[in-house]
């Protein structure tokens, strides 16, 4: 099966020489058609700074010193302002965490819903009225004539939310990139909200690229992981198997430090220390710092990616073959 | 048993949301009708939606904002019509850490300044021993001394939050209200500032009040929790029942719908409410009437009162179907 999006060696830099900080470094993952991956990690590591570069996003200050986003084939590094916008919004679109700010407060809802579908598929406008109308009522949206017709601050978060998701598969986009979706919701609203992303892609056939915090969310929701860490990515694989046998000393950490409403927890354990804010001088593995395994770390340079099991690769000289005789549990 | 520490009865906040075209006061009923009492060394968690009330509840106990009807008793002595110049020396008593270290913390004074201030005005130390006494308060909270002259900008979010905590211990509490104390942090610092919060407890022999919308970390922290919904507490009990024995449908949504890590959480048969907070309800009815795949008939004309679940201790709940919730 061919990927739909593949991201080689993805390096992104901020700033100019000499003062230049590396923010993500050879990250690299596929997305296959129909697909949820999730993007995981601490703020700071990386994994916003990524799906803004696919859309060509990237603030300023930001430039790509290396790399491909292959999409379809096509390198999305290599095409111009005017093709990228070609892609924007239809064949893959956006959805953004900071709602308020993602909605034009000036126009009502109906005005922003139409504008993309005129612009990509050419419709007139009542045409893209009444689909507007129709994929609103898809999300959920009681009265959506009525939604039409408001501005964004009267709607409530989860409302919005549900007319960006609207906008978002007004073109039918083959990829969806969520970028925190629910992170500003209530944790009602957010599983209606993944719920709803969810059957949508079951519908569609689109893939989705679920950037995220929260492990719960990517236990429920993701069928593949990426777990990032101070700018590289250092474990993937299906979601099942790095959940249930995490194989980098960062993910395992993580696992148990979450305080979990399914669990009975005497003592949460605490990875000490905080995410480095420069990491990019940072020698070899990154999380050794504050590495609880990192006394029975063989070499601190980083390791290459191994598979650990079919589709599941880390970089943990810990968890290495080599090594398998350490003991998983700290 | 022994006297609450803080207890808060029929405590009630009203504000009026006034409007440009309707010269008719709209009012709008926060917190309703709340009665709870904290003993000492307990951590008593308050989980809840924005909106629904519990940081207006953190306010009224720490006096920052006047109830509308109710009384607030600190070890027994009503606290909430007192003027603040009578209040004064019991302040040191109970203190409070936010959410938002970012904006709690004055930018232009050293962490020195922020702990020394609290002190000063409290007349809890004499000048001579009050250096000693903020390395101490920074050891406590895992922060090198050296950081004394250092300003809030140039620390992580955690490390602001530990320095909240260290400013509340400043004036030796006997209660600590905390709003939302992890929720902006990382998970793996959220882990640090937890543990920190319970090892502080056992030293110092503090009452929590934690407030927070995340179930994962008051089921951690928590031995009693209250589930706050529009403005009522709608199931109160210790940790282990409300969690495994959940009694009100609202809760056991909550608990469903909190995205976890465990595998069972994908097999589990959920149950899910629909529509939001803000929806209308006709007066009289049970708040998530709207909302709520249990409801019927009798849930339209229902008041909201708390009633003990048979065979379980301390467990209230104030649904009609509170039997109900958990096989829903």
């Amino acid at each position: 099966m061919s990927s739909l999006l593949s991201i080689r060696d993805l390096t992104i830099a901020f700033g100019r020489k000499p003062s230049q900080s590396i923010v993500t470094d050879r990250v690299g993952f596929d997305i296959q058609p129909g697909e949820i991956l999730s993007l995981v990690g601490e703020s700071g590591c990386g994994k916003s700074i990524t799906a803004m570069s696919i859309l060509g996003l990237l603030p300023r200050q930001a430039s790509v010193l290396s790399g491909e986003i292959l999409f379809d084939g096509k390198d999305l590094l290599k095409l111009s302002e005017h093709e990228l916008d070609l892609i924007r919004g239809n064949d893959i679109s956006m959805i953004f965490q900071d709602i308020m700010f993602s909605l034009n407060p000036v126009f009502t809802i109906g005005n922003q819903l139409c504008e993309g579908m005129i612009r990509h598929l050419h419709l007139s406008r009542d045409k893209a009225f009444k689909r507007a109308v129709d994929l609103l009522t898809r999300t959920g949206l009681p009265n959506a004539d009525k939604v039409m017709r408001k501005f964004p601050h009267q709607l409530s978060g989860g409302q919005r939310q549900r007319v960006m998701i609207s906008m978002a598969l007004a073109c039918r986009p083959r990829l969806l990139i969520a970028d925190e979706p629910t992170t500003a919701l209530d944790v009602t609203i957010q599983m209606q909200i993944m719920n709803l992303l969810q059957s949508l892609r079951r519908e569609t056939g689109m893939s989705i690229l679920l950037i995220t915090h929260d492990i719960g969310l990517v236990n429920e929701f993701a069928d593949r992981v990426v777990v990032m860490y101070a700018g590289q990515c250092i474990e993937t694989g299906r979601t099942r198997d790095v959940l249930a046998r995490p194989a980098h000393a960062y993910t395992n950490a993580l696992l148990q430090s979450v305080p979990d409403v399914y669990r009975v927890q005497d003592h949460l354990y605490s990875i000490p220390g905080a995410v480095p804010e420069r990491y990019d001088r940072l020698r070899g593995c990154r999380f050794a710092p504050r590495c609880p395994m990192v006394s029975n770390c063989p070499f601190r340079k980083l390791p290459d990616f191994q598979e650990i099991e079919p589709g599941h690769y880390s970089r943990c000289a810990n968890f290495s073959k080599e090594n398998s005789h350490v003991n998983t549990n700290h | 048993m022994s006297t609450p520490i803080i207890e808060a009865q029929h405590l009630s906040k009203t504000f009026s949301l006034q409007s440009d075209h309707i010269i008719r006061r709209n009012l709008f009923a926060a917190v309703s009708d709340v009665s709870f009492a904290v003993y000492p060394g307990e951590t008593f968690g308050i989980v809840g939606e924005s909106g629904c009330g519990k940081s207006t509840i953190a306010k009224m106990l720490m006096c920052l904002e006047s109830p509308t009807s109710g009384e607030i008793l600190f070890n027994g002595n009503r606290i909430d019509n007192l003027t603040e110049r009578a209040r004064r020396p019991i302040r040191t008593r109970f203190q409070m850490v936010f959410q938002d270290s970012g904006t709690t913390l004055n930018p232009r004074k050293t962490i020195g300044d922020l702990l020394r201030e609290p002190m000063l005005y409290h007349h809890i130390q004499t000048a001579g021993c009050i250096e000693g006494r903020i390395d101490e308060l920074l050891q406590d909270v895992g922060l090198s001394k050296n950081v004394k002259n250092r300003y809030p900008h140039e620390f992580s979010g955690g490390q602001r939050q530990r320095i909240c905590i260290a400013r509340a211990l400043s004036v030796n509490p006997e209660l600590i209200v905390l709003d939302e104390p992890v929720s902006a942090l990382d998970v793996s610092v959220q882990a640090q500032i937890l543990n920190l919060l319970q090892t502080l407890q056992a030293k110092n022999n503090l009452t929590y009040i934690f407030i927070s919308h995340g179930l994962g970390a008051v089921r951690y922290i928590s031995h009693r929790i209250a589930v706050m919904y529009r403005g009522r507490f709608v199931e109160t009990g210790s940790c282990a029942s409300l969690f495994t024995r959940p009694a009100h449908p609202y809760t056991r949504a909550l608990i469903d719908a909190a995205p976890s890590v465990d595998e069972a959480a994908l097999t589990r048969k959920k149950l899910l409410i629909e529509g939001e907070v803000g929806d209308e309800i006709p007066e009289g009815a049970c708040p998530l009437i709207r909302r709520c795949p249990l409801s019927h008939e009798a849930c339209t004309r229902f008041l909201h009162h708390l009633s003990p679940i048979p065979n379980d201790h301390g467990h209230e709940s104030a649904c009609l179907r509170a039997l109900e919730a958990n096989h829903g």
